[in-house]
């Protein structure tokens, strides 16, 4: 685990922090009912009030502006997503991840 | 009572749920390459993935069947009756496409989330030898027509110091 120095608050915790990290990797913009199929599988219970609590600056919801206006969940803070993904070491798989099945 | 939310631009959504941006079409393996890609270290149930990836339990099974082929992927013997698959954390496949997903993000937005990505990588893996430069050591001068490098120190996988120049 990465020190803490220099990170941005606020520490989503690890749960948070792999969301971020899969949003990211999916271009940074996802929809909710994706966000929410990924969420309930990583075991993050009410994943739109979560977002919501540090929505701003950082994550931003929104409408997509065709079809069906679908909420969508996009991450404006890129750096500060990565910093929290490298500390709880979810950002690039490597060896030292894999556990004894 | 529908929730007010802004509406995003046309271009930031012009992607969304599309398998690395479309660089490689939107079928259902990139769809399930992408979901081992961006969380790696999940295990992946197959209803999982069909959820993830819109797709239907047959092309599912037949993707992850392809990927387990290619070593992408393998199957948790663990449990017969419910398969599940993990991502081998070994294949530079994956590790390339975590690289592209930030690269596209780069390409896009003129951020720089790759190379921070691969200076992680390599200094996780100590695949290089790690080199450190600062302006305190290192100088160049960019009319003269020989450049000047004093001192350079290069520490091997170890951690030792073997260069100092």
């Amino acid at each position: 685990m990465h020190n803490r120095e220099g990170l941005n608050p606020p520490d989503p915790g690890k749960k948070l922090a792999r969301l971020f990290a899969w949003i990211k990797k999916r271009g940074g913009i996802v929809t909710l009912d994706k966000c929410e199929a990924k969420a309930s599988q990583i075991e993050i219970k009410n994943v739109k009030d979560k977002i919501k609590g540090i929505e701003n600056f950082i994550v931003r919801m929104g409408r997509i502006p065709s079809g069906d206006k679908e909420i969508a969940i996009c991450i404006k803070d890129k750096c500060w997503a990565d910093g929290w993904a490298k500390y709880y070491d979810v950002e690039i798989p490597h060896h030292r991840h894999m556990k004894k099945l | 009572m529908s929730e007010d939310y802004p509406v995003f631009s046309e271009e930031m959504v012009k992607h969304i749920n599309e398998p690395f941006e479309g660089l490689f079409g939107n079928n259902v393996q990139t769809r399930v390459v992408q979901e081992l890609t961006a969380d790696p270290y999940n295990i992946f149930r197959p209803k999982d993935l069909e959820d993830l990836a819109d797709a239907s339990t047959p092309s599912i099974r037949r993707s992850l069947r392809n990927l387990t082929e290619m070593g992408i992927v393998y199957r948790d013997k663990n449990d017969s009756k419910h398969p599940i698959f993990r991502v081998n954390l070994d294949s530079k496949i994956l590790k390339a496409l975590t690289f592209l997903s930030f690269a596209l993000i780069d390409d896009r937005e003129g951020t720089n989330h790759m190379d921070q990505a691969v200076i992680e990588y390599c200094r996780k893996e100590t695949i290089f030898p790690y080199v450190q430069a600062s302006t305190e050591y290192y100088e160049i001068e960019e009319e003269a027509t020989s450049s000047q490098y004093q001192i350079i120190e290069i520490e091997d996988a170890m951690g030792s110091n073997n260069i100092t120049a």
